[in-house]
């Protein structure tokens, strides 16, 4: 059995409340409840959440799909390392985060889930410690988010000026390799 | 566009017909709450929050009910073989292989009724919450009033939040409601269900998908007792005493000062989600109870078979066991797991004395599964060695439809092709059975693979084919096209420009030659469509996503109403 990425659920789990959290805080404040200060407050934290969690890390397996448009946040992340790269730490920032927007009826429901996303992230660290107990290993890397797309630009070459082949396949390999070896600088 | 609505029209009928379903049950129930003179004090109160969240509480209610139905495989498998689904048209047939979808449409509705329904009850619970909390009469004395009304065993109040309460804010008033503490335990498993069935959770880590989804069994227990609190209040003594006069003479309640407005009566509206949810749930108990009794019967593995390219084949024998050709089962191993089931498409013919599938061995549970049936043993396998496995199944799929056209293309790719050997294998079968009539005469067959490996094990079977067709002289019946997309190295290449001349294909050792590159659809529907001028064709489809669409596409593009020649498109479902 491979082993599951935990974390990779709970990051799903997180964007969810933080959009949870950001409609109901909106509606928090624009309804003005009663203690409507406690959802201007979930506000910044969902921003926080969601820009925390939107760029998907690294799978440790396997291609990864990249959401929309977060290789920008994906730096901004990658300079705040270890901080934002720990799922250890993100369960400690989700739970003290989370604990205040259960006080307002409208955030109530973000703030759970968001604690959900929390408790997930625990889920995967208890299992990385069981697994290191078990082994006994140091080598053992922990589970830690890692930015998808930065390292593409390394080693990524230019192909230009590739003529259009003039026959369908199968063609003959070797007026083929001349045709790389010519176009190879 | 005329052909789109030719081959598209009943699908986005039936879409339509369910998304005027949600409209009207939210307009109908808005507008009872909004106008019924019984809600009037409870409209005071609360104002439009409170249609609109009945409302978005009925469209809960009706996909609650809906979503369950696509997922009831046996009874989609009845539906279809049934005499009602045998003399409809195919096309109508056609929509029961898109349950899924549809399970998926009810589950984005359940989110959005939750969405509107939660933060209208939000308001709801705050405008409760002031009423209770006023107490200044000149502005808020009709508030006050009815939050005091006394309170009686058989319940004349109307404000859930009661004078007598000693909660000092609304979130500990939120714990002691039963409204409220199961609107949050149904949410959170709802948002849970949500989060793991996204794409890249259930493709990737599928376990955490199949077993959070069934947290709905906490759903269904929530969505029924959600209702039992009776928060939500109608006046029942409306002859007595108007709403609409009596209003502004609230001090006078029940006074001899004022005896045509006596104190008004309320009582609950009572939950009404289990008359909605209450047969499908049924349903689904039967089918989870069916799949159950089907998987605890016999299986024997007769043999395993390794074909190159990492595929293993299983051939088994289940006393009672009856297939048609196209169809799938599902395969749980208890020494694997005892929860996961996995869909296999049937590989061998109904006319055979066994059944069997193809097994690609990419992930965990097929590798483990490998394992278990010593594969990689030499020798003969002891068949008191072999796992035990649970077979449920079969079910059909839109691939038995293959007989209802004069002509069919199937397409398979990669994998994708294991459907179209049971189908082929079984058409051959038929096709020599005399007695046997079949309206079939024509197949064009395309298989693109990525892998020269994975021509060996079914090239075989294409082979034997091919022989037996010819040596009955009827090999125009099949056409097949086969493209190799990559995967060729330099020397194969040059194999191949050398070998070009052959009668037989150097890769695959067939008469039909192998096609290097991807297929051109264009070119291949327009030679089929001026071939089979004025005929209905069925396109049949297994593979992956991208391509199903291109194909899709091009059926509708190539369809022409006015040569009345029409592809038909059909795509396996797993």
């Amino acid at each position: 059995m491979a082993r599951i990425e935990w974390a990779m659920w709970a990051n799903e789990q997180a964007v969810v409340s933080g959009v949870c959290l950001l409609m109901g805080s909106i509606i928090g404040v624009a309804g003005a409840f009663k203690n409507w200060e406690f959802s201007a407050f979930a506000i910044i934290v969902s921003v926080f959440v969601l820009v925390l969690e939107w760029p998907r890390g690294k799978r440790q397996k396997g291609k990864t799909l990249e959401r929309k448009f977060q290789i920008h946040l994906a730096k901004l992340l990658n300079m705040m390392v270890p901080v934002s790269s720990n799922y250890y730490a993100r369960f400690i920032i989700h739970i003290i985060l989370s604990i205040p927007c259960c006080f307002l009826l409208p955030t109530i429901m973000g703030g759970m889930s968001l604690m959900m996303a929390a408790v997930i992230y625990l889920v995967g660290t208890i299992q990385i410690a069981i697994v290191f107990l078990i082994i006994k290993q140091a080598a053992i890397k922990g589970e830690e988010w890692q930015p998808v797309g930065l390292e593409k630009k390394v080693g990524e070459q230019v192909v230009t000026d590739v003529s259009r082949p003039t026959r369908p396949p199968p063609r003959s390999p070797r007026p083929a390799e001349r045709h790389i070896q010519d176009n190879a600088v | 566009m005329g052909h789109r609505l030719m081959n598209e029209g009943l699908k986005w009928l039936f879409f339509s017909l369910w998304l005027i379903a949600n409209i009207a049950i939210f307009i109908a129930t808005f507008l009872k709450f909004y106008t019924r003179k019984e809600y009037y004090y409870t409209r005071e109160i609360l104002r439009e929050a409170l249609p609109i969240a009945k409302g978005s509480a009925a469209g809960l209610n009706l996909n609650s009910m809906l979503i369950l139905i696509p997922v009831c495989r046996n009874l989609i498998s009845f539906l279809r073989g049934s005499v009602f689904c045998q003399c409809c048209k195919r096309n109508v047939r056609r929509q029961l292989d898109k349950n899924i979808a549809f399970h998926k449409l009810c589950a984005y509705m359940i989110c959005f009724w939750t969405i509107i329904h939660y933060f209208a009850h939000t308001f709801n619970f705050e405008r409760y919450w002031l009423a209770h909390e006023s107490t200044d009469n000149s502005t808020g004395g009709l508030y006050s009033t009815l939050s005091n009304l006394p309170s009686q065993p058989n319940g004349t109040w109307i404000n859930p939040i009661r004078p007598t309460t000693s909660a000092t804010n609304p979130m500990l008033e939120l714990v002691k409601n039963i409204a409220g503490y199961t609107g949050v335990i149904i949410t959170i498993p709802l948002i849970l269900i949500m989060s793991s069935a996204t794409e890249i959770i259930r493709r990737s880590y599928f376990e955490v998908f199949w077993y959070t989804h069934h947290l709905f069994i906490v759903y269904y227990i929530g969505l029924v007792t959600h209702g039992l609190g009776n928060v939500v209040r109608l006046q029942i003594n409306i002859d007595d005493h108007d709403p609409e006069y009596c209003k502004d003479y609230y001090e006078e309640w029940g006074t001899p000062a004022r005896p045509e407005c006596p104190i008004p009566q309320f009582s609950g509206d009572g939950a009404s989600s289990w008359k909605w949810v209450l047969a499908p749930i049924l349903l689904y108990i039967v089918e989870r109870i069916m799949r159950f009794v089907r998987g605890m019967q016999m299986v024997t593995i007769s043999k395993v078979i390794k074909h190159p390219s990492q595929v293993i084949e299983l051939q088994m024998r289940k006393p009672g066991f009856t297939m048609e050709a196209g169809q799938y089962i599902q395969i749980q191993c208890p020494s694997i797991s005892r929860f996961e089931w996995h869909p296999f498409t049937l590989t061998s013919s109904p006319k055979e004395d066994f059944f069997s599938i193809h097994i690609r061995l990419v992930g965990d549970w097929t590798n483990a599964l490998a394992e278990a049936c010593h594969v990689n043993e030499d020798g003969l396998q002891d068949p008191g060695k072999m796992p035990r496995l649970a077979v449920d199944g079969p079910y059909g799929t839109c691939s038995e439809d293959a007989y209802r056209y004069q002509t069919v293309m199937f397409v398979g790719a990669g994998i994708g092709v294991t459907p179209f050997a049971a189908i082929l294998k079984d058409i051959w079968y038929k096709h020599c059975d005399h007695n046997h009539q079949m309206k079939l005469t024509k197949v064009y067959f395309y298989w693109i693979s990525s892998d020269t490996h994975s021509f060996e094990w079914f090239a075989d079977l294409l082979g034997s084919l091919e022989d037996q067709m010819e040596n009955a002289g009827k090999s125009d019946l099949l056409t097949y096209n086969i493209f190799l997309t990559r995967g060729w190295n330099t020397r194969q290449a040059l194999n191949i420009v050398t070998n070009v001349d052959k009668e037989r294909d150097v890769i695959t050792n067939l008469k039909h030659k192998t096609q290097f590159g991807r297929p051109k659809w264009e070119i291949e529907f327009d030679k089929i469509a001026r071939m089979h001028q004025g005929t209905r064709i069925g396109v049949f489809f297994c593979g992956p996503k991208s391509l199903s669409k291109e194909l899709h596409n091009t059926c509708n593009r190539f369809s022409d109403a006015s040569t009345a020649t029409h592809f038909v498109y059909n795509k396996e479902n797993f």
